[in-house]
């Protein structure tokens, strides 16, 4: 039989007993929509998620003191292998390096008069606002200077901006953080949501200032920003390396973009593959749908 | 028993209307036996299945033991027909799954007579149209003459008054035909009433009383 | 027609269509086994944390330094804050009627090490309530001695894996370790214990509290853990232990307080929505199960018009006939329904077997449920079926016109 002529049969016998089919399809098809939709959703967020992470570039590597397999926890706890800022500013200095940026976490009161508010406190270098896209509505951001001996200065979210100094420009005023002053030179553009981190409710002070706040011996976390040309297993080697000669032996950990959007990748395709499994199941009823259909008209 | 007065069915073939029953009127007493001949398509079914309250007229009236059928529910009608009317139709009309003693039984089953006088009813009609050792067997088991017996069965077991033979020996070889013929004539005798359409003049002619039917109307009316 | 009368009808009927009603109830077991058996993931990881909550202790606060008014938001997590939650805070939440245990926690890395073996592990320092609050017992030697309350002793318990890489299969218990540059001498070792809450209480050191102050020269403690009396009023404890820090912080509320039961509502309540939305999206393919019955329903009226219109002639209703065809498609879904309970049960049997430590069950209301929407899904799409069964002409039928 020509092609023409079986595709008209087919059509022909589908017409005929056009209920059957039209229910034979309605059962498939929501199979199938199930199904795409389904893996749509989940690789929708695998991209978005990705797409987070990678929006700072993905020529990044994070440094953490430490050496230990606790994925994640080594910066925040206490350390007996701390990581200084002269680590961070010597690490700055190397080359293909193009940006570094020491950071210690916190949690603490700011206030400016009668107005206070409990938020996170990110001690930071000046490099931050380039490297992290962060936007500026007034002023300017910490500038980049000597991160060991940095000035009092304080750069507000732009939420926090709102509820400290309603209606008014905040640049040149001072805000109190845990006891001590510091000027404020500049308050972020609204941001939103970054992984759960909500960019608008955050300060950002100077790493060494955030340190003495907080009374840690150690940074949290550098992430240093290198040139795209270098490839990650290079730059993380002459890392290594370079903070092997500066402490004598390898107590503390990197990470590179790389891994973690690997990581990431893995357990979010894992999720896709899940979720279109799940639809899968339609489907597979309604494949049993279409072989009771075409037993039966086979039979007939 | 049975009043039909000015009764008119009209199928729509395409375009064309088609009168399959013009003006017909008929009285039919308790224990008559009627046969009805004519001409294919002189609506001979049409007219059995009228009777039989399977089918509606478009215009007249039906009395079933005086009470008017056309307007009754559709609920009651179909008691009126399982309780009253049993039907033989020239192909059987058996469910091949069921055995003989289960396609007897099918009417009791719908109107839940209790499982023990089920039997013995099945049993007794299978006694009477002489299939009591083939009640286990399947239709395709059976031969023509048996299967139409069980069909007789079937339509009996409710003890109906009334019983509509549609061209009962139609399918079925002359001796395996008159069985059947004997067998609802003995149903006659014992006092049912008995209307059966037929093509076969022999047939015809044992009746006591001869309906001829030509272009859906009532042509002779003979006793 | 009986109920009994009309489920052997249509078995028969079953019995003729043997292959296209295996089909069907593949169908509709599939979509009721994969409710099931997703559901019982989502409930086996609901009871799970469950368990893991339940073995710490059902009454138990966290105190954390720092607080965030970021609506929504987490809670302070890293532990550092201007002014330092001590241990003096502490021991002054003892007095706290309803206070059962305190358990300060100060925490961090450190490098352990035995000759040339070496370990960089998470290093809690804290007291003897820390067993207690914690559930913790060792499996060998002792826990922390009570002096370790107010006493930088050099003594530590070990966790299991810390030791087996330390000492390998060696006796540890009275041993010195070097921890960062101190020497402190093992009293215990810890017995065998999975994960808890996150944290691999195989791998760890455990100090006491003031010795890890020392060590690594910080006053602030990472967190307290509380043990509260059965019958003590949580929302009051936890208030009064705000009032409390809060005095002893010049006026100035800067400590959040998480009670356990909160934390596990919260995980309850995730997985629980979860699980109902996997519940739903299963539910399409009984949806699914649900279209195929009314299309085979249609086939099966078209095939059996001749028997619909000698059921008519010998006095069926159309009410008769209706109930038929539905009773056609509740059987099928019954029928269908306890091969995938069935099914999805042995699954979980098996499944449990492989992974004994994981309570793979599903819900209560699963079950149910699943039966429900098959039986909906198979109602609903059957009445059009059966309607057209019921509505057929009796002469038309007899004669197997079609319309
Ligand atoms: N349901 C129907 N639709 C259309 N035409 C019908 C229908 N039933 C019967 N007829 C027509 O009505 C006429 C009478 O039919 P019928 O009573 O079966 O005739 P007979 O049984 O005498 O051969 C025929 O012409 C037949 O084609
Ligand atoms: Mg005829």
């Amino acid at each position: 039989m020509k092609l023409r002529d079986s595709t008209s049969w087919i059509f022909k016998a589908l017409w005929m007993q056009r209920t059957r089919s039209l229910l034979t399809i309605a059962g498939f098809s929501i199979g199938i929509a199930a199904m795409v939709t389904l893996s749509t959703l989940g690789e929708g967020l695998r991209t978005f998620v990705l797409n987070e992470f990678t929006q700072f570039g993905s020529h990044i590597i994070a440094l953490t003191p430490g050496k230990t397999e606790t994925f994640g926890m080594g910066g925040v706890l206490n350390t007996t292998r701390p990581l200084s800022l002269s680590d961070a500013a010597a690490i700055g200095t190397l080359p293909n390096v193009e940006a570094v940026v020491p950071v210690v976490m916190g949690n603490a009161k700011v206030k400016a008069g009668q107005r206070g508010r409990d938020t996170e406190i990110a001690g930071v270098g000046g490099a931050a606002d380039k490297v992290w896209k962060l936007e500026l509505a007034l002023g300017h951001f910490l500038p980049v200077d000597d991160l060991e001996r940095s000035r009092a200065l304080v750069v507000l979210g732009n939420k926090l901006q709102q509820e400290l100094f309603p209606g008014l420009n905040p640049v040149g005023q001072f805000v109190h953080i845990g006891g001590a002053r510091f000027r404020v030179v500049g308050v972020l553009a609204e941001k939103g949501e970054f992984l759960g981190i909500n960019m608008d409710e955050m300060v950002f002070i100077p790493a060494s200032k955030s340190m003495q706040l907080f009374n840690r011996q150690s940074l949290m976390e550098v992430d240093i920003f290198f040139n795209p040309r270098v490839s990650s297993e290079t730059m993380a080697k002459k890392i290594r390396q370079f903070m092997i000669d500066r402490h004598g032996f390898e107590d503390f950990t990197l990470v590179t973009q790389d891994q973690v959007l690997a990581t990431m990748d893995n357990i979010l395709s894992v999720l896709t593959y899940a979720a279109a499994g799940l639809g899968a199941i339609s489907l597979l009823v309604g494949g049993v749908g279409i072989t009771t259909i075409l037993m039966i008209t086979v039979t007939e | 028993m049975i009043k039909l007065i000015s009764i008119n069915k009209t199928y729509q073939i395409g375009d064309t209307p088609l009168r399959a029953l013009r003006d017909v009127s008929l009285n039919i007493d308790s224990g008559e036996y009627l046969s009805v001949m004519g001409p294919s398509g002189s609506g001979k079914s049409t007219l059995l299945n009228m009777i039989g309250l399977l089918d509606r007229p478009d215009s007249g009236s039906y009395l079933f033991d005086n009470v008017a059928t056309e307007a009754l529910k559709e609920e009651r009608r179909a008691r009126l027909r399982g309780e009253n009317i049993g039907f033989i139709f020239q192909s059987f009309h058996l469910i091949n799954r069921l055995t003989a003693f289960e396609n007897v039984e099918l009417p009791l089953i719908l109107t839940e007579q209790p499982i023990k006088s089920r039997r013995q009813a099945v049993a007794e009609v299978l006694d009477m149209v002489g299939l009591s050792a083939r009640a286990s067997h399947k239709p395709n088991q059976l031969s023509g003459g048996q299967l139409q017996r069980v069909a007789i069965a079937r339509a009996i077991v409710m003890r109906p008054r009334l019983l509509l033979a549609d061209e009962p020996t139609g399918n079925l070889d002359s001796a395996s035909g008159s069985e059947v013929i004997e067998v609802i004539e003995r149903l006659n005798r014992d006092g049912i009433t008995l209307v059966a359409v037929t093509h076969d003049q022999n047939l015809g002619d044992r009746a006591t009383r001869h309906i001829r039917m030509v272009d859906g109307q009532i042509d002779s009316d003979q006793r | 027609m009986k109920l009994v009368d009309q489920i052997s009808f249509n078995w028969q009927i079953f019995q003729r269509h043997g292959l296209r009603t295996f089909l069907l109830l593949a169908a509709v077991g599939i979509g009721v086994a994969s409710v099931i058996l997703l559901t019982s993931l989502g409930e086996g990881a609901r009871r799970y944390v469950d368990r893991e909550f339940s073995a710490l202790g059902n009454r138990v606060l966290i105190v954390l330094p720092g607080r965030s008014e970021t609506t929504g938001g987490a809670p302070p997590i890293y532990g550092s804050v201007p002014r330092d939650l001590t241990l003096e805070d502490a021991y002054t939440l003892e007095k706290i009627p309803g206070v059962l245990a305190v358990a300060p926690i100060v925490a961090g890395t450190t490098t352990v090490a035995v000759d040339s073996r070496s370990r960089e592990v998470i290093t809690l320092g804290s007291n003897q309530s820390f067993f207690t609050v914690r559930k913790l017992a060792v499996g060998a030697g002792q826990i922390l001695p009570a002096r370790t309350r107010e006493d930088a002793m050099a003594v530590c318990v070990l966790g299991v894996k810390l030791k087996r890489e330390l000492f390998g299969n060696a006796r540890a218990l009275g041993e010195w370790v070097r921890v960062g540059d101190r020497r402190m001498r093992v009293v215990g070792v810890l017995e065998e214990r999975g994960e808890s809450l996150g944290l691999d209480m195989r791998d760890i050191l455990l100090i006491p509290v003031r010795t890890a102050e020392q060590l690594f020269n910080s006053p602030s403690l990472f967190r307290i853990m509380l043990d509260i009396a059965p019958s003590a009023d949580s929302d009051l404890i936890q208030t009064k232990i705000k009032a409390v820090i809060t005095e002893r912080h010049e006026g100035e509320e800067d400590i959040t307080v998480i009670s356990q039961d909160s934390m596990l509502a919260a995980f309850n309540s995730i997985l629980t929505t979860l699980t109902l939305v996997i519940a739903a999206i299963a539910s399409i393919s009984l949806l699914v199960a649900g279209i195929l019955i009314m299309n085979i329903s249609l086939i099966s009226v078209s095939q059996r018009r001749k028997e619909i219109g000698l059921l008519k002639a010998i006095g069926a209703s159309s009410r008769q006939i209706r109930q038929l065809f539905l009773g056609e498609s509740l059987l099928l879904v019954s029928l269908g329904s306890v091969a995938g309970i069935l099914f999805a049960y042995s699954l979980i049997a098996f499944f449990s077997s492989l992974w004994p430590s994981f309570p793979l069950m599903p819900p209560l209301w699963a079950v149910p449920a699943a039966v429900g929407v098959a039986f909906f899904s198979g109602l609903t799409f059957s009445i059009v079926p059966a309607k057209r069964a019921a509505g057929l002409d009796p002469v038309l039928a007899l004669r197997g016109v079609q319309e």
